[in-house]
């Protein structure tokens, strides 16, 4: 029981990096994914906003969720997540002040990113504490990879640099530009659709073989 | 009966949520205040360093005793050539060996709203000269572009404008038509695909040498 308990909340975790990855596989909150990722530290620091978030109003949603009618369920939710980005926002701005500077205009626009509000409705409002909380961690770990994983290579093609240190003279500007990033995320998402594609297969092939390694099991 | 019910539960939830945020705002306004103050203060040592020699032109005593006898911000709107900023009272005023270093905060549209830059101005032996310029606000410009004028580099490339070249007005290389005197101020190399957020600098330290001639009498 133990054990299947735990397997479930590792997989309610993982979920969100792999199989279920917001960015590449749901294609959601890509509004900020393309406005932020023109260097690998904001998409890392957008990225670790959104976990905080995400983690917090998932919990809370969860914890309200018998108390709150169907009908105004997203005003409420809503409600929920503004506090919580505007309290990151004040806090961060009291106490990190350099780090606040740095994330300037992505933390109040957390708020009307459809992953938080699209986690809230479909899972957090509809299971226990614990579980929508890891939901909205490995949700936000997915999308912190794939933010920085699309601001790395925008940064190492269009400026040459990586992590603001200085690799090489080639630089592709465009890149950094708003095409560049329609085009680096359209390729990322090809490769991982590619890879997802060869496992399926992979995967369909061994089931065959196990299949006909039975058959002739039984026949002898 | 059920309308009111939900607008009553909708009324709580905003009410907890407004209580929680007056909360926290009261907790770390004063903590804000400070961090604002102090990146202020920060920024008022970098403008009264002599940009040759790299000589502190007033303590930082003197620093911090201007900054709390500076009384309220106050908005001044301002035009030069057609181009709307701001500026940011008060003036600081301070006796320097190089003569009276005027240190003021400005602001000029950029690519996504104002970019806000502190300067100080010397009335030198030969007139008014611009010392050295920190860049305080460019949370709106574009990440890995226009916001890379919040790096020293680009910045310093404003440093040690002479009189002469505040009286023509203050361009970047891209808007310099031709004009090759110290007014024109080199970025195109190290703000590539950004132009309006230097434009957005040049014109704010335009907009502050008008004001200081205009309203504070200084000779121009």
């Amino acid at each position: 029981m133990a054990d299947k308990e735990q397997s479930m909340a590792w997989y309610t975790f993982k979920k969100g990096i792999t199989t279920e990855n917001p960015t590449y596989v749901q294609a959601l909150g890509m509004c900020p994914t393309l406005a932020v990722t023109t260097a690998a530290i904001n998409g890392l620091g957008m990225g670790l906003a959104v976990v905080v978030v995400l983690s917090l109003s998932n919990l809370m949603v969860s914890l309200i969720r018998k108390s709150v009618p169907k009908d105004i369920r997203i005003p409420i939710f809503i409600v929920v997540i503004a506090t919580f980005v505007t309290m990151i926002d004040l806090l961060m701005h009291a106490y990190t002040y350099d780090l606040w500077k740095t994330l300037g205009i992505f933390i109040p626009l957390i708020v009307v990113n459809c992953i938080i509000l699209g986690r809230a409705e479909a899972f957090a409002s509809k299971n226990p504490p614990h579980y929508a909380f890891l939901d909205g961690l490995g949700m936000g770990t997915g999308f912190t990879l794939s933010l920085f994983l699309l601001g790395s290579v925008r940064e190492i093609a269009g400026n040459g640099s990586w992590l603001g240190i200085h690799l090489w003279n080639f630089k592709m500007f465009m890149f950094i530009l708003p095409p560049g990033a329609f085009i680096t995320l359209g390729l990322l998402a090809a490769f991982f659709n590619y890879i997802k594609i060869k496992r399926a297969e992979a995967e369909k092939k061994r089931q065959q073989e196990l299949k006909k390694q039975q058959a002739q099991a039984q026949k002898a | 009966m059920d309308m009111m019910k939900k607008g009553l539960i909708l009324m709580i939830y905003t009410v907890i949520a407004g209580f929680v945020l007056a909360g926290i705002y009261v907790m770390t306004k004063p903590s804000i205040a400070k961090a604002d103050l102090s990146e202020k203060e920060k920024a008022m040592r970098i403008v009264l360093t002599d940009w040759k020699t790299g000589e502190k032109l007033v303590s930082d005593e003197e620093i911090s005793k201007a900054l709390s006898e500076g009384g309220p911000e106050k908005v001044v709107e301002m035009s030069w050539h057609g181009v709307n900023g701001k500026v940011f009272l008060p003036v600081y005023k301070f006796h320097t060996k190089l003569g009276e270093a005027y240190v003021m905060v400005g602001a000029a549209p950029g690519f996504g709203g104002d970019v806000k830059v502190m300067a100080s101005f010397i009335n030198g032996s030969s007139g008014i000269y611009l010392n050295a310029i920190k860049v305080l606000d460019a949370s709106q410009e574009t990440p890995g572009l226009g916001a890379k004028i919040l790096q020293e580099a680009p910045q310093k490339r404003f440093w040690g404008i002479p009189p002469s070249g505040l009286k023509k007005g203050v361009v970047v290389d891209k808007d310099a038509h031709g004009r090759k005197d110290k007014g024109v101020v080199k970025t195109s190399d190290i703000m590539t695909g950004a132009t309006i957020t230097p434009r957005a600098v040049a014109n704010s330290i335009n907009i502050m040498y008008e004001y200081l001639t205009q309203k504070l009498g200084g000779e121009k």
